[in-house]
Parts: structure tokens; sequence; C-alpha cells
């Protein structure tokens, strides 16, 4: 029992340092400019004389959903271990006796706490920022709920990846435009079986079917799209977990 | 075997063509032990192989009795201080220290306490609350070995603690070190490249020279060593030959060769104390103007060389 | 014993060999820039996918002159406004760009230009001019020899017409050169790291063209809020092709000029903060 708590004390230490660098860091001004940004574009659209659901919706999913979010996931999961690894601050955690599936476990859990709540109220204000104009009614809120659902997914799934990313290669956000910009934002949109290769695809298949005004081809339902995006989590995070747990730090 | 802390057994680590350590053999027991060679010899990948952060391409190395590579348990017993900054500066020495005791999972009151007998054995304690990017080398020095000696380890190892201190903190930081080990019962490896520094805080050393262990030992084993190898030094002035011809006759010179030109001699002496206590009576007899007079062997890395081709 | 004065009198004198320095400037980022294996397999992939092959299709497919419509076609054909061109292009200018400015503010070299006799202008000048050399080999070359090509390969006598559109394309090639390095930068020199400097270029791109294709479907001039759009909207212009109605040729140059000088006017700022020790 006594080790359970050692070893959950060790993991917190980790959770609440790593949160607070994510968090009071001056890469925060993208975080902010995101959302500046989002909520311009949507106020912005939402004074303009167009169709409320089927805007509002189209908005947050491009803006949102299909870029920033990715975008903003990239940045920070590529960093978050890299930089530590980079500025060997990292020393504190490889000479600790915390396990390094924990440590890497406490990495990802901090990660995805603080782009959860980025990506929130990025989603939050911006929806509001457009829909108070236009006014929030049930329709609305689903279309909120959805993305926001959306959102959170994605956060758990493309940090996983990121992380895994930034313990196998030394330039990870290279990896991450590539993947960001290109596979998702070009080849994951091209019709046939290559979409079903991005992530991107799945978060549009489960919002595809909660949602009429996303509009994807060949769509694969909602729980099959869930049992891939959940077990690609958890499977990038054993890997990512087990190549942290070998690897050197020279 | 109990005293033995680290045992390395023909211990090799290689980065692509780049050598760390090669043939490795060492043991170290407890009190402090001075690891001590040039730049690049192998100090720092001694310790992070030590620290399980490095695994070993042959050979083995046994810390406390265990394997250190993939065994976090070993840690808690172990403290390490890096050569190279790992802390951040935007943290206060206080949060430096939380993470660290957390990361060794104290929490609460027994934290706290810790954090300030360890501020106040490193002498930090009025200095926690700053960030530490306003910290001098020194101060960034004693919270890293306050975040070392946080969780009371069995084995400190502290790479390089005095590279970089100017000499008041360095005479402090010795200190610190002795006591560490004298008043509070930690056993120390220390590592540096400049013998008279670990001379001052320990008696014993081990030399490390090109990824290799080369001697280990008491410090006056290694002196006698310095004192007894052939040492050259070089003579530069003038009426040089007749000093060259009185030299020859002297038992203690080895050889005696021109360099260059007439001006300058290279005196090769097996016994260098005896050399200089007798070479300004040469001098003042033969009448000679010396304009310099300088030892090549009277350093680490001549002692290297010498027990390197041994 | 009185203390003498210091007789100061500023030098009026000329400095000699002043452009040499800029010069050393310009070809130590070459030399830096051509060496780095991620900007040569950029390099040359792009040359394969945005060149290579409009080059030698242009070169095969029968043709009677070079004309403006094989240039900046809406289409396919098009040389200058595809994809592939306009990627690898970003891609080149953030690995080019983002250490640019942001390594001297890391490594805090200013000490060692600006101790010598080289002022902000002049550091500017090296460090811009020795982007615009390497990206010239991408977004400046290339087109002059797609042109070259044609105008040799074309079955018709008229050359006029061809070396007309030749000279246009000088003039889109300086243009787009320009345009995406002092982009690149300003970028540069807001942070001292140089990966999030790459970032910042690729995404900022990307976020201005997704933010201008939402808002024209408000008004069509928001398109301009795109670099990419307003810059191939600039080669209509110079080729003489005409543009939708509704987009304001006075936005266009507009948002050209400032695009273009605005970048190179934050830039110049935050290096002479620098050159004042500040």
């Amino acid at each position: 029992m006594s080790e359970i708590t050692n070893n959950i004390t060790k993991i917190l230490a980790l959770i609440k340092y790593s949160t607070r660098k994510i968090l009071f860091k001056k890469r925060i001004i993208i975080a902010f400019l995101i959302l500046l940004t989002v909520i311009a574009v949507m106020g912005y659209a939402g004074a303009q004389d167009t169709d409320r659901l089927t805007t509002g919706s189209d908005l947050l999913g491009m803006l949102v959903v299909w870029f920033f979010m990715p975008a903003i996931s990239m940045i920070y999961g590529c960093s978050v271990i890299r930089d530590e690894i980079e500025d060997k601050s990292i020393t504190q955690v490889i000479t600790s006796p915390i396990n390094k599936i924990y440590a890497y476990l406490s990495y990802y859990i901090s990660l995805t706490i603080c782009l959860c709540l980025m990506n929130i109220v990025i989603i939050t204000l911006g929806f509001i920022s457009f829909f108070a104009q236009k006014g929030i009614d049930g329709q609305a809120i689903s279309i909120y709920t959805t993305f926001l659902g959306l959102v959170i997914l994605g956060v758990f799934v493309y940090s996983s990846l990121f992380l895994l990313t930034s313990v196998v290669f030394k330039r990870p956000i290279y990896f991450g435009l590539f993947f960001v910009f290109i596979w998702e934002g070009s080849i994951g949109t091209i019709p046939g079986s290559i979409q079903k290769f991005s992530i991107n695809f799945y978060l549009r298949s489960i919002g595809s079917e909660q949602l009429e005004y996303i509009i994807i081809n060949q769509a694969t339902d909602i729980p099959t799209s869930l049992i891939i995006i959940l077990s690609s989590i958890v499977i990038m995070i054993i890997l990512g977990s087990i190549i942290f747990n070998r690897k050197e730090f020279p | 075997m109990n005293n033995i802390k680290i045992k390395t057994v023909d211990l090799s680590k290689w980065y692509g063509k780049i050598i760390g350590l090669n043939s490795f053999n060492l043991e170290i027991s407890s009190g402090i032990t001075g690891l001590v060679g040039p730049n690049g010899s192998g100090k720092s990948t001694f310790f992070k192989l030590a620290i399980g952060s490095l695994k070993p391409k042959t050979g083995q190395i046994l810390v406390l009795d265990q394997n250190p590579w993939m065994n976090q348990k070993l840690l808690s017993n172990i403290g390490f201080c890096p050569d190279y900054d790992n802390l951040s500066d935007e943290a206060t020495g206080k949060e430096f220290l939380d993470l660290v005791g957390g990361l060794h999972g104290l929490k609460g009151t027994s934290l706290k306490t810790r954090i300030n007998e360890v501020s106040e054995i490193v002498g930090m304690k009025d200095e926690l609350y700053r960030k530490i990017g306003g910290y001098s080398k020194g101060m960034r020095q004693r919270i890293k070995i306050a975040g070392s000696i946080l969780h009371n380890p069995k084995l400190l190892l502290l790479d390089e603690p005095l590279s970089g201190a100017d000499p008041n903190v360095r005479k402090s930081l010795i200190n610190l070190i002795k006591s560490l080990n004298e008043n509070l019962g930690h056993d120390i490896i220390v590592s540096s490249h400049v013998l008279y520094e670990i001379e001052r805080m320990t008696s014993k050393i081990a030399l490390i020279y090109k990824g290799r262990a080369i001697a280990s030992g008491e410090i006056s084993d290694i002196r006698n060593l310095i004192d007894e190898h052939p040492h050259n030094i070089i003579i530069v002035g003038s009426k040089i030959e007749e000093l060259a011809k009185k030299l020859l006759e002297k038992k203690y010179t080895i050889s005696v060769g021109f360099q260059d030109d007439r001006k300058k001699i290279k005196v090769q002496v097996s016994k260098p104390d005896e050399f200089f206590d007798n070479i300004t009576e040469l001098i003042t007899e033969l009448n000679c103007e010396i304009e310099q007079m300088y030892s090549l062997d009277d350093n680490l890395e001549a002692v290297f060389n010498y027990l390197v081709e041994r | 014993m009185a203390i003498d004065r210091i007789k100061y009198r500023s030098w009026t004198g000329e400095k000699s060999s002043h452009f040499r320095r800029v010069f050393a400037i310009v070809k130590s980022i070459f030399i830096q820039k051509i060496k780095s294996k991620g900007i040569l397999i950029i390099l040359i992939i792009g040359f394969f996918l945005a060149h290579a092959f409009p080059i030698i299709f242009g070169a095969l497919i029968p043709h009677e002159e070079l004309t403006a419509e094989m240039m900046v076609a809406d289409n396919f054909f098009s040389y200058l406004k595809n994809g592939f061109l306009v990627l690898f292009t970003i891609l080149l200018v953030s690995l080019v760009c983002s250490d640019l400015i942001s390594q001297d503010l890391k490594d805090k070299s200013f000490v060692l230009y600006f101790s010598r006799p080289i002022k902000t202008l002049d550091y500017l000048s090296g460090k811009i001019g020795g982007a615009i050399v390497i990206i010239s080999i991408f977004t400046f070359f290339p087109f002059i020899i797609y042109c070259l090509v044609i105008i040799g390969t074309q079955t018709g006598n008229d050359y006029s017409g061809s070396l007309g559109i030749l000279g246009k394309t000088v003039i889109v090639g300086i243009l787009t050169t320009v345009f995406f390095v002092l982009y690149g930068t300003m970028i540069s020199s807001f942070t001292k790291k140089k990966t999030y400097a790459g970032i910042g270029i690729f995404m900022s791109f990307f976020v201005l063209i997704i933010i201008g294709n939402i808002f024209s479907t408000f008004d069509q001039n928001w398109i301009l809020i795109s670099p990419i759009n307003l810059l191939f909207y600039s080669y209509d212009i110079i080729y003489g092709i005409e543009i939708p109605l509704n987009l304001n040729l006075n936005i266009i140059g507009i948002l050209l000029s400032c695009i273009i000088f605005i970048p190179f006017v934050i830039t110049f700022l935050q290096t002479y903060k620098k050159e004042v020790g500040r």
C-alpha cells in the first residue's frame, strides 16, 4: 500500500511540474493568438448574413477541430519531453526512483489536461462569439457539445501520437508539421482507403453521425471509429512508454 | 564486498566511433573518492552508466551491488549532481526542490522539513524563493547539490561540482563536500580534472584517461609516480653548452639534448627534486644567463602519458 | 598636472571595402544553408515535383510561343500556380529563414556584428541577401529556365512576345523571392528558438489561407488576406490576365506593399534594438 501511495506521490509531483511548465511558459502566447484568431473570425462571421447552423458548424470544424486543435497538440506534444531532453532538465526525472513508464504517463496526463483546457476555452469562446449573435438554442448546443467531444477525443489521440514522436525522433516537430499539414490536411481527405490512415477521418466519421452538416464519404460508424481511436491511443501510449523506459540519455 | 560501492568489470561504452569507456575496471569503496582525468577521459560517461541513464555496450557495472540499468528503485539510494546545468531558470529553488522531493516520494510536512534541512546544509536557505535564473554559478551548484542529497541517499555522485566556480566558492564547496561525508555519512564520488582540488577533499583517487582506469589508490602514491618518472625540463639562455656539460656529470641526469639552436636544451632527469635544488648553484657557478626554464611534465597529462606508456 | 582634454573628432572618412563586409555575411549564410541536408532534400524533391515535370511536359507538348496562360492559367497545367510550388516554397522558406535572426538572438551574436563598422541595414542586407540567393534557386532561376526551355522549343517564329513574357517572369521571380524571404525573416526576428520560427512561418501561411477562404464567402476581397492568393493575383496583373471584377486593385496594391515593406520595417526595428544594446 505504501508503495502505491509512494508512486502516486511521484506521479502527481511530475504532473504538477509538467502542467505548470506547459501553462506558464511564454509559448502560451501561441494559444492566446489562436484564441484571438478564432474569436475574431467567428465573431466576424457571426455578424454576416449566413445560415446559422451550417456556417457555425463549418467554422468550428474547419478552424478548431480540423486545424488548430491538431496544430496546437503538435506544438506542445512534440516539445513536452523533447525540450526537457534538449535542455537536460529531464535529468531530475531519469535520476529519480520514479518508474520511467509512470513518468511517461505523467507527461501524457499533464499534456492532455493542458491541451483540453486550452481547446475547451478556444472552442467555447469561439462558439459564443458566433452563436451569441445568431441565437443559442438546442441545435446550437448540440453542435457545441459534438465538437467539444471531438476536440477532447482529438486531444487524447493527437497527444499520444506527438508524445510518441517526441521520444522517437530528435526533431519531432518536422514529423508533426508533415503529419498535421500534409497528411491530415490533404492526403487524409482524399476519397478512398488512404484516408482511413488518418485520425481526421475517424473524428469526422464520429462527427458525421452526430451532425448532418459534416459530409464525409465512406464514413465508418461511431463504435468502429471509437474503437480504432481508443486502441490507437492505448497502443501509442504503450509504445511510447516502452521506448522512453529503454531510452538512453547521453 | 559490502564496502565496495561501485564495481566495474571490463566496462565499455561507445557512441558510434567515439569511445567513452574502454574495458574500464575499477572498485570504489566507501568514503570520498576522487575521479580524476582530463576533459574527455570518460568521467561523465562513468557517472551516467552508474545512474543507469546509459546502457553498457559490454562488461558490467554494479552500484551498491545492483545493476543500475532500468533499475529505478536503486536511484532512491543514489544522489547525482551533473556537471551540466539542468536547472530551469523560471523556477525558484524551492520549486526545484519540491519537484525533486516529490519525485522521490516525499510530500507534505516531511518534504517541507527536509527542504529546510538541506537548504541549511548547503547555505541556500535565504535564496530558496528566488528564481534560479538569478542565481550565481556557486548558488546553482549548491542548489544542485541540495537536490542530490534531499532524499538522503547512501551514495553521492558529483560530476565536476567545482567547475566554473571562483576561488571563494570552490573553497566553500570543498568544505561542504567534506562535511557531507564527515558529518552526515554520505559516501561520495567526486570528479575533477584538477588534481590539487581533489587533494583538498580526499586522499583516495582513481585516475581515468581515454576511457580507462589507469591507476587508483592514495594520492601520495600517485604523487610519487610523478616524482619518480623521468622529468623533461627545457632551459633557454646563453652559455648553455657549459651548463649541458656540467649537467651530464650529475647522477640524476638521464640525457641532455640541444633543441633547434644552441641556445635551448632539453634535460631529462630521474630526480627532479635534486635537479631543482642544484640548478641555481650551477647557473651561478657558470655565470649563465637563463631566459627560460620550464618543466614539460609537471602536470596530470604527463602522469597519464607516463602511466599509459608503462 | 591638469587633465588633458581628449581631442575627439568624429571620423569623416569613407569605410573601405564596406561591400565586402556585407558580402561576407551573404556568403556565410549561403554556405551554411547549402550544406544543410534538409534544405538540399527540399530543393531536390521540390525541383522535381514543382519544376522538372512542368519543364519536361512544357517542352514536349507542341506550342507556338510562350504565353501568359502557360504561366498562370487557373488549371492543372499552370506552372506558377501549382500546389507543389507553393508547398515546397513555404517549406524551404521555413527552413532557410527560421534561424536567420533567431539564432543570433539565441547566441547573442549581435555583439559580434555590431562591434564591427556594420549598421543594422548592412546586417539585414547580408542576412536577407544570403536567404534570397538560396530561395532564388527555387523561386527565380527555375522560372527563367522554364521560360527559356519553352522559348527554345516553340514552333512559332514570334519571339518578341515570348521574350516579353520572359521579362515579366523575371519580375515575378523577384517578387516571389522577396515576398517570402522578408516575411520569413520577420517571423525569425520574433523568437530565439528557430523551431518555433519555422513553425510560425509555416502555420501563419496556412492560417491566413484558411481565414481568407472562410471570409471570402462573405466578401471576395477577403481572399487577398491569404498571402498565396495575393501573390497569384499579382502574377495575373503582371502578366496582364484579367482578375475577378469584384476584386479591388487598390487593395491588392496596398496589401502587396504592406506584405513587402511592413515585415522589413518590423525586422529592422527588432534588429536596431540589438544594435543600440537593448
